[in-house]
């Protein structure tokens, strides 16, 4: 569980504590690291590149530390972690690889390595992590929750729900394995069960954010937004720096067009670690939506870099050149772009027509899209 | 310093002692002696000097004179050498005699040596008596002849005394005495006549001619010659004393003593030193003899005392000390020797003296004394008395005196013991007794102690001091199992014990009947009754009292040491019994167990065996019981009894249900528990507390948070019921399970409880199965509406809504006047909705708003709304104004907290808006267009009435309803857009000319943009308000459409994703800091 690898002082806890948000006390600060180090340099530009979120700049920095010293874990962990929050999902896997060498049964490093596999689709490389890790560590209960997230991911709802099961049979008091039942419910669209679930979950853990959060959720799933945001607020009254609240209310915002708290809110949640492709999407729409060009093509650039099947944000991308920014050499270099990588499209295809506008410098009728609603 | 008898020491005591009993009986033969001494110096020529050289010498005289006497003619000269001769010879022959009795002593000591096989050697084996013989002739021949060639030698008188003595020495006593005779009648005045006269009183003294002897002896002292005199005199005093003539005797002893005193302080010629100091120390050593005949006591002390001062005369009073023992005249030795041991407290004979005095007493059976003479023998003797302290330095008195006084007490101990045998007087054996407690205080770990002390023993026994036997025999028995007396000590000592518990005194004649079958075996009293325990008492240890506890001890040292003895199941059930009177049934159950263990098949075994079990049974010591009976069972012979083999079988099985029920749930963790009855229900799957068990096991395993062995249980125990009959009661017995509780009440909790598991577990399917069982089975059970909602719940979860339905439908209809009633009903409305039933879900909210109507006018209007959307939605209803009418009537008669009731003011909001539909159509139907007075009708219309309609829209906003007051803006919105679109849209009439035109339009836009800009505000509004509280809802939406209209770019494609769900592996962690 969270927490258990904060206590004393070992070196392998202080690392394993690094995996964690919120373990007081073990971390340490960049200012008060090594000075002499081989790479110590590099590791602590990385952590100021890190501060001001320039953290592809930061992934080269922390590279440029675990060069120096290949066996220096926290340098092998920053990098894995900025080339996530980077969006450089792949890079970030060989790197949550290798710092999974160093702990390999710890539950908090193959965790890490799940969530960026999962996040890039590779739900079966996902599975095939966990799969030897539940066997030999059939009690770990952090193991099993982990494997029955990516199961509820690949939709394979039963097995996902008796990884739960077991864990919730041998803990009953388990939250995280009731809020994984209750999730994997929800994906099932047994949206009462998943409720029925959060509940016994609250009335384990009253205070805990992130069922509130869940509960927020099953209401958007469910249509009710006013609801959802209701449990996101309430989610943050417990929880003040929770980023997935943030994210959530932006994402919510976002889908009723309330542009200025979208950005707000998502950029908290970015910021805040909730980096995956779909939220730093919805931050580039939020800011093309708040009509900030500039920032929304730079946000959907970097979702476009990490973020394998989002190459159609590039249309995106020209358009907003187009219609905010009126530069259409913008605008074609991304639609262009759009094209390298889908060189099968018809002449037919919209991006041809916008290439077309673009071209002939005509104004770009945005009312055409006003109002309809896509799904990502 | 202290000396320990050890074992060693003994020996070396004992070799001691034989040395000095040698020496004594040496002495003793001397003091035995009925005659008196006799002297060599007594006889003339008794000087003969017998070794080697002077054989040589006389051999060389006799050669010379052999060979002279042929030379000298006879006469008087050759008399003389014949005489010479003679003498030679017989010295010669003693020479031989003696030879030969040297070699004979040689030939006896190898004979003896190499093991006295065959015939022991003597003087005619060894041919040695010969040469001896042979000279002593020629003496003899030579003597004779002088008398018979030499009638007129003047040494006739010493021939005929040679003669006489040589052949009375060899053994020719007539022929000696007689030539005595022959002398003395021929040479009365010759200085061989005393000499002859000596001889004579020797030879009648020893023939026992006392007067013969008197009067020779008499004749030979008249003579002034002191050897002869003083000899004569000791004889004369020899005589007396055996003519019982002791006060003459005494006298002429004295008179030897103080002659022999005489001559030495006057140093005379004619006696030596040694003969002298020899014949004084003889009449003084025979006088005790006198002394002891004329029962001396005083005068004795005093004579020696003034004759040899203290020390030197220790020895005679010890001496007159022995006569009178000898003699039995024990009063006296008794006085003599107190006198001594008053005279000479710390002398080394001391302790023996105490120790004769003791005996002496002993025999004179004054037992008293004995004891009294006993006890100071003990207390001034033994190692650690006063005597031992003052002889401190001196080991070996010390121990040769300890050893005397051990070996004086164990011969007294003995002695006593078997005269008390003998007599069997009480007396005497409490004599014994008293001396082996002495005895056995003094020396604890002699060699005799372990003896003495069961012999000690054995007489308090008979002597009826059980308790005090007792401890003996406990003692005798503590010294080893293997020594020869710890079988009958440690038996007779129960025997003992047994008498005292009893507390019955006895007591003994003045003559003991002495059976030794008393302490016989077979004699154990008989096994006493044990009562039955009885239930619900309460049986506290307690400790034995100090006599019961004795007792058991004793029978378990004797079951220790007669291992194979046939009397050890009887002892062994006693000292059970005696722990099991006493409620310490634990050490009860040892001895029982081990009864079993060896003694399967004796019935004490099994007598045992109930008793154990009993005990425990009552006192619910289910561990012990458990354990117990298991032990049993293990026994083939025991179990061999079946009525016994099926008690034990109930008994383990209920013990081990016990002991988790009564025992492990007051200290085990919950989960320890569950596991006990879960091995319970393993080990006893037929049993008839497995209900129990299973049901228990269920119980802790939640409370453990095990709900995995929770449902495995559970769904056993579920299972198990189905075969399930618990014992009968039957009246006045004790039926086993009887008192278990009914199969259905334990059913009833452990379905709802299971049912549970799986829905905190996920296992909302069975959960749902369980619950539905259980409203189903109980009827009447308080928690079946719990049941039942459960139930509908997760099927309505699991989308199964027929199910739920008629779950929520059966608690309806069962329970309709439950708290949730209401909200149950609310919720199978919504089930039949979901269930795609939307008419049914519509008739039930009606019903459910008429049922409520009363109860909760509130909440009806909402169920009455939450019918009619549900109606209107699904396109069942016909009459939706009129319903929505019939809400805002309902609502508007509600009170204002009712009204603030959400989902009542959702309703009459939504009611009031419905209200408004009506003429909003209408307003929207009204179209600028037609002819000139048509358009300026309808405008005025239009006018007129979006200030109504506006009106209405804004009580709706106030109403307070966030959806409806956002419906109620863009309404008005719309209301404005509606109008200055249709006026923008309005053509110019044909009648105006282009530049008319031109100002009617201008003028129709001027009237259009102000109702525009009232409509975009409106719908700013709408959007302000729904971003302020966040409510997104479809009429934000529609105001962001209508606000397109007049600025396309400002809203962006409409962009929909999913909520994130919060799970751990989603969170990405921050950077660390940089630790090395």
């Amino acid at each position: 569980m969270i927490g258990t690898y904060c206590r004393g002082g070992s070196r392998t806890a202080l690392m394993l504590c690094g995996f964690l948000l919120g373990c007081g006390g073990a971390r340490m600060n960049a200012s008060t690291a090594m000075s002499v180090a081989p790479g110590a340099s590099d590791f602590r530009r990385g952590m100021t590149l890190a501060n001001e979120s320039k953290w592809a700049d930061a992934s080269v920095s922390f590279a440029g530390a675990r060069a120096a010293r290949p066996a220096w874990q926290d340098a092998s962990l920053n990098l894995a972690i900025s080339l996530e929050r980077a969006g450089q999902y792949e890079k970030a896997i060989d790197a949550y690889r290798e710092v999974l060498t160093f702990a390999p049964d710890a539950p908090q490093a193959v965790g890490n390595l799940v969530r960026v596999l999962l996040e890039v689709g590779k739900i079966s490389d996902a599975a095939a992590v966990l799969t030897p890790l539940v066997e030999s560590h059939p009690e770990s209960s952090e193991f099993a929750l982990m494997h029955a997230t990516v199961m509820r991911r690949a939709k394979r709802f039963d097995e996902a729900d008796r990884l739960a099961r077991e864990v919730l049979l041998r803990e009953p008091g388990n939250v995280e394995a009731l809020k994984s039942l209750a999730t994997i419910n929800a994906d099932r669209g047994r949206l009462v069960l998943a409720e029925t679930f959060f509940k016994n979950a609250q009335q384990v853990a009253p205070n805990d954010a992130g069922i509130v959060l869940n509960l927020g959720v099953l209401a958007h799933r469910q249509g009710d937004a006013v609801r959802a945001l209701g449990f996101y607020e309430k989610a943050l009254t417990l929880a003040p720096t929770m980023a997935l609240a943030h994210a959530n209310i932006g994402r919510v915002a976002l889908q009723y067009r309330d542009y200025d708290r979208a950005i707000k809110e998502l950029q908290t949640a970015v910021s805040g670690g909730v980096s995956d492709c779909e939220t730093r999407t919805a931050l580039g729409y939020a800011l093309e939506g708040g009509r900030k060009g500039n920032e929304a093509i730079i946000a959907l650039s970097d979702v476009v870099s990490g973020c394998p099947g989002t190459e159609e944000l590039q249309i995106t991308m020209g358009l907003i050149c187009m219609t905010q920014l009126t530069n259409n050499k913008c605008a074609l270099d991304h639609f262009n772009r759009y094209l390298t990588t889908h060189p099968e499209l018809a002449k037919e295809h919209k991006v041809f027509q916008l290439i077309k506008a673009a071209k002939t410098s005509s104004p770009v009728d945005q009312s055409n899209n006003a109002g309809a609603e896509t799904k990502s | 310093m202290g000396v320990k008898f050890t074992r060693c020491a003994l020996v070396s005591l004992v070799v001691l002692a034989s040395g000095s009993v040698a020496s004594a009986a040496k002495k003793a033969k001397e003091e035995d002696r009925k005659s008196a001494a006799r002297f060599d110096w007594a006889k003339p020529g008794a000087e003969l000097d017998l070794g080697t050289r002077a054989q040589e010498k006389r051999d060389e005289a006799i050669g010379k004179l052999m060979r002279l006497l042929p030379t000298i003619p006879a006469g008087e000269q050759q008399a003389d050498v014949k005489f010479r001769l003679a003498e030679l010879y017989w010295a010669k022959a003693k020479y031989a005699e003696l030879a030969a009795g040297g070699l004979l002593d040689k030939a006896m000591e190898a004979w003896h040596q190499s093991g006295s096989t065959g015939d022991a050697p003597t003087l005619a084996s060894l041919s040695l008596q010969d040469s001896g013989k042979i000279f002593r002739e020629d003496a003899l021949s030579i003597y004779r002849g002088i008398l018979t060639d030499y009638p007129r030698y003047p040494r006739s008188d010493e021939v005929l005394y040679n003669l006489g003595s040589a052949l009375y020495e060899s053994g020719d006593a007539h022929q000696g005495v007689s030539l005595y005779w022959k002398l003395l009648k021929r040479y009365p005045e010759s200085n061989f006549a005393p000499d002859g006269w000596l001889q004579l009183g020797e030879h009648f003294f020893d023939n026992n001619k006392l007067p013969e002897a008197v009067q020779a002896y008499s004749e030979a002292a008249k003579t002034n010659r002191p050897r002869i005199y003083a000899y004569a005199l000791y004889k004369l005093a020899w005589c007396d004393y055996n003519l019982q003539e002791y006060e003459s005797s005494l006298q002429r002893f004295k008179r030897v003593v103080s002659y022999a005193n005489e001559q030495d302080k006057e140093q005379r010629v004619g006696m030596e030193q040694a003969g002298r100091m020899q014949l004084r120390g003889e009449a003084l050593r025979d006088m005790v003899r006198v002394y002891a005949a004329i029962d001396g006591l005083d005068e004795p002390f005093d004579y020696y005392q003034a004759q040899l001062g203290p020390k030197d005369a220790y020895r005679y009073y010890l001496s007159l000390a022995e006569l009178y023992q000898r003699d039995g005249k024990f009063p006296l030795e008794i006085k003599t020797r107190q006198e001594m041991n008053k005279r000479y407290p710390y002398a080394g004979s001391a302790p023996l003296n105490q120790a004769s005095i003791v005996e002496a007493y002993a025999h004179l059976g004054r037992n008293a004394e004995v004891r009294l003479e006993a006890k100071r023998l003990v207390d001034l003797y033994a190692p650690q008395g006063v005597w031992a302290t003052r002889n401190a330095t001196n080991e070996t008195v010390l121990n040769e005196a300890f050893a005397m006084v051990e070996m004086k007490m164990a011969e007294l101990v003995t002695d006593q013991h078997r005269a008390a045998q003998t007599t069997k007087l009480a007396t005497t054996y409490k004599l014994a007794r008293d001396l082996y407690a002495d005895y056995l205080k003094r020396f604890p770990t002699s060699d005799n102690s372990y003896n003495f002390r069961f012999f000690y023993a054995e007489i308090l026994f008979e002597l009826k001091e059980f308790s005090a036997a007792a401890e003996q025999y406990d003692l005798v028995a503590a010294l080893g199992d293997d020594k020869k007396f710890a079988k009958p000590a440690s038996y007779t000592s129960i025997l003992a014990w047994e008498k005292v518990a009893t507390g019955a005194e006895e007591e003994v004649g003045s003559k003991l009947d002495v059976k030794t079958a008393g302490r016989a075996k077979g004699r154990l009293k008989e096994l006493e009754r044990i009562d039955k325990l009885e239930k619900g008492r309460t049986y506290a240890s307690e400790p034995m009292g100090e006599i019961e506890q004795k007792l058991a001890n004793a029978c378990d040292i004797f079951v220790r040491i007669a291992k194979e003895d046939p009397e050890i199941v009887k002892v062994k059930f006693k000292s059970a019994r005696l722990y099991y009177i006493h409620n310490q049934f634990e050490e009860a159950a040892k001895r029982f167990g081990e009864l079993i263990e060896r003694w399967p098949t004796d019935k004490l075994a099994r007598l045992g065996a109930e008793f154990i079990i009993e005990s425990f049974n009552v006192r619910k010591d289910w561990a012990q019981l458990n354990q117990w009976a298991r032990k049993f069972r293990e026994h083939k012979q025991l179990m061999a009894d079946a009525t016994f083999a099926k008690r034990i079988g109930e008994f383990i099985e209920g013990s081990s249900f016990n002991i988790v029920h009564d025992v492990a749930e007051k200290s085990d963790t919950p989960l320890e528990i569950a596991q006990k009855y879960t091995t319970f229900v393993d080990q006893f799957p037929e049993s008839k507390f497995r209900l129990v068990a299973l049901y228990n096991s269920v119980v802790y395993f939640d409370k453990a948070g095990k709900f995995g062995n929770a449902i495995e249980n559970a769904e056993r125990s579920l299972k198990a019921f189905a075969n399930y009959k618990k014992p009968v009661a039957v009246e006045g017995e004790e039926i086993e399970g009887a008192k278990l509780p009914e199969a259905d009440a334990l059913r009833e909790p452990l379905l709802f409880m299971t049912a549970g598991f799986y829905q905190r577990t996920g296992g909302f399917e069975r959960a749902a199965v369980l619950y539905e069982t259980y409203a189903k089975d109980f009827p009447q059970a308080k928690q079946r509406g719990d049941a039942l909602y459960n139930a509908g719940l997760y099927r309505e979860g699991l989308g199964q809504y027929a199910q739920a339905i008629a779950n929520f439908e059966t608690y309806i209809k069962d329970l309709p006047n439950q708290d949730d009633t209401a909200s149950v009903s609310w919720r199978l409305g919504e089930v039949l909705a979901r269930a795609g039933r939307a008419a049914d879900a519509t008739a039930h909210f009606e019903k459910l708003a008429q049922a409520l109507h009363g109860k909760d006018p509130g909440q009806s209007v909402c169920a009455a709304h939450r019918g009619l959307l549900l109606g209107r939605d699904a396109g069942v209803l016909k009459d939706v104004d009129t319903r929505f009418q019939g809400i805002l009537t309902a609502y508007n008669k509600l009170d204002k907290p009712a009204q603030d009731k959400a989902c009542v003011r959702k309703a009459g909001a939504e009611a009031l808006f419905a209200s408004i539909e009506g003429e909003y159509h209408h307003y929207r139907s009204l179209k600028l267009s037609g002819a000139e007075k048509e358009i300026v009708r309808v405008l005025k219309e239009k006018t007129n009435l979006i200030k109504d309609i506006k009106d209405r829209y804004v009580k709706v906003v106030a109403v307070g309803d966030g959806d409806m007051a956002l419906a109620g803006l863009y309404r008005i919105g719309v209301l404005y857009q509606d109008l200055a679109t249709q006026i923008m849209d309005l053509q110019c009439p044909d009648r105006l000319s282009e530049d008319q035109c031109a100002i009617y339009l201008t003028e129709l836009q001027s009237r259009a943009f102000p109702l525009e800009e009232k409509a975009i505000e409106a719908f700013d509004r709408t959007l302000a308000k729904g971003f302020e509280i966040g409510l997104y809802n479809t009429w934000l939406m529609q105001s962001q459409q209508a606000l397109a209209t007049y600025e396309p770019a400002r809203f962006a494609e409409v962009r929909k994703f999913a909520s994130l769900p919060s799970e751990t592996v989603s969170i990405v962690p921050a950077l660390i800091g940089g630790g090395t």
